[in-house]
């Protein structure tokens, strides 16, 4: 090969170098880029596995906790989704408020234990008596139905009247616990 | 498969050649030699010599030389560039050596002092005498054989040709030996005598070439481009060989990767759930525990509150954690709200998030931490339990 390329003429020579050097160039080139991104996306893959052997480790432990936490819970006296707004519009007949009423619910979240629900509720122009009533009353489904967000306003034109928004949720404990 | 490609004429390499020529059409003379410092290189010494001693011009005359370093002396070969035809130069541009024959004996190593050599060849018999050490002959004489010449005719020129060395202690009959050049990008000689081959480096047999010494300069120089032209090509040939092994293992990387990312795929739906029951089973376990009390926090706040002040908003930040949104016509009500709901025993921290004050309007936005005992969680309602049949 050596012997092959040294007896070329010399332009042949410098056409076969700048033609090999350009190919490896051009080659490595394009290789260093495809080696970072696989480098990187063999890392990402890596993490998101190691993020979930992390979570497998944990699955009996989880899944314990879960159990732990409806071990005191009725199963009869939990709420679905539906039960769950019907139980805040009684409560909200019950204040006088009902006619201010709007809730709206939200996707159910489920495992092979439990289900999770949620319904957003908005009392417009409420007073405050009626709506305390309403409060009082919701907590004592505690712990079956939760508050996890509040925030109350006034009406700008009228400050006694209230305009309140609740996220609230309900655990459903599945038949077959 | 290679019969086929050596056919092909771009395939081939090309044949390098040494000419030898006959010693006799040669002058030789041993020059002496004085320091480099003072007289220049021997190069410039010896051609400072040949011009006194060559009876034509030296741009017409091919010579060459031998010295080693250190030694005192230098044999200097000339003859006239018309003693050979076209024809005899015809191939000599081509070739890696042009040189006299006495020359394949030079290169060897230096035998004792005193020694002859009587170097025999096709056309001439050459004596090399070699008076001292230095490896480098201190006097050559070559002759003429006749063709169709007797053996005792040629017994008489070997014996007046060692009658002109004089003082030989050894004498030595040997043949003229074949030289043939290494393959390209070697860049030596090898000579066979015998049978026995020995390499030379082409660069230090270069003073024994005859030929213009622009020329070998050129020649010398165009070695040293080739060499680095082939460093430069077998890099790029490395470079393509990693760049071909760096593929394969990235390909084998690719393999790997997608056989990860099918692992990533099937465990996603688990984990996913497992997740879910995590982030649910906390929020029971917090709706059982403990729970959201904003109109408490609302108690607890009014407490301080002076009349000027109207809340306009609420909202519950955290289990513990407030943001309220009030304004008031009493901008130093406001300092003294934030100072008494700092003191309160049920709040931890009150940071003023907002401060606008508009004409006699003042609104402000605070952030209120409540203690984790500000609540009365004995009232809590404990959950009925199921009964356990």
């Amino acid at each position: 090969m050596k012997a092959w390329f040294i007896s070329r003429i010399a332009r042949e020579k410098l056409l076969l170098l700048l033609f090999v050097g350009a190919a490896a160039i051009l080659w490595i080139t394009d290789l260093s880029e495809r080696v970072r991104m696989t480098v990187r996306g063999l890392q990402e893959t890596r993490a998101v596995l190691k993020i979930q052997a992390k979570w497998l480790g944990a699955k009996s432990s989880i899944e314990g906790e879960a159990a732990d936490a409806v071990a005191n819970l009725d199963s009869s006296r939990t709420f679905n989704s539906l039960r769950l707004s019907a139980e805040i519009s009684t409560l909200a007949k019950n204040a006088g408020i009902d006619q201010n009423l709007r809730s709206e619910i939200q996707p159910t979240e489920t495992t092979a234990q439990f289900s999770f629900n949620t319904v957003v509720v908005t009392l417009n122009r409420v007073d405050w008596v009626a709506l305390r009533g309403f409060y009082d009353e919701l907590s004592q489904r505690a712990p079956y139905i939760g508050i996890e967000q509040f925030s109350l306003e006034s009406v700008r034109n009228n400050p006694a009247d209230l305009n309140a928004r609740l996220t609230v949720s309900s655990v459903e404990i599945s038949k077959d616990l | 498969m290679s019969k086929l490609s050596l056919k092909l004429p771009v395939l081939q390499t090309r044949t390098r050649e040494v000419m030898i020529l006959p010693d006799h059409r040669f002058f030789m003379r041993s020059v002496a030699l004085t320091d480099e410092a003072e007289a220049g290189s021997v190069a410039d010494q010896v051609e400072l010599a040949l011009e006194g001693m060559a009876p034509f011009p030296l741009s017409q005359t091919l010579w060459g030389y031998w010295s080693k370093p250190g030694c005192a002396h230098a044999l200097v070969f000339a003859t006239y560039q018309k003693r050979f035809t076209a024809d005899e130069m015809e191939d000599w541009s081509d070739a890696e050596w042009v040189t006299p024959a006495l020359s394949t004996l030079l290169v060897e190593s230096a035998p004792v002092p005193a020694s002859t050599f009587i170097l025999k060849g096709e056309e001439a018999m050459t004596t090399v005498h070699f008076g001292d050490a230095s490896g480098v002959p201190t006097l050559v004489r070559a002759a003429a054989i006749e063709p169709g010449a007797s053996e005792s005719e040629i017994g008489k020129i070997r014996e007046q040709l060692i009658r002109g060395c004089g003082g030989s202690t050894t004498v030595k009959d040997i043949d003229v030996a074949a030289v043939k050049a290494g393959d390209a990008g070697t860049d030596e000689l090898i000579i066979d005598r015998g049978g026995e081959e020995a390499t030379v480096a082409l660069d230090d047999a270069q003073t024994l070439d005859v030929r213009d010494h622009t020329e070998l300069v050129a020649r010398r120089r165009a070695r040293v481009r080739d060499s680095w032209l082939w460093r430069g090509m077998v890099a790029a040939l490395v470079a393509i060989l990693l760049a071909g092994v760096a593929e394969l293992s990235l390909w084998g990387t690719s393999f790997y990767q997608t056989t990860l990312s099918e692992q990533v795929q099937v465990q996603s739906p688990i984990v996913s759930e497992i997740e879910t029951a995590e982030r649910l089973a906390t929020r029971i376990e917090e709706l059982r525990t403990k729970r959201l009390r904003p109109f408490e926090m609302i108690d607890i706040v009014s407490g301080p509150r002076p009349d000027s002040i109207i809340f306009r908003r609420t909202a519950a930040t955290g289990l513990y954690s407030m943001e309220i949104e009030a304004e008031t016509d009493d901008a130093q009500a406001v300092s003294i709200f934030v100072s008494d709901l700092t003191d309160l025993e049920t709040t931890e921290e009150v940071v003023p998030l907002n401060n606008e004050t508009r004409g006699s309007i003042s609104t402000m936005r605070l952030l209120v931490r409540f203690s984790l005992d500000a609540f009365d969680t004995a009232a809590e309602i404990e959950p009925e339990t199921k009964e356990v049949e």
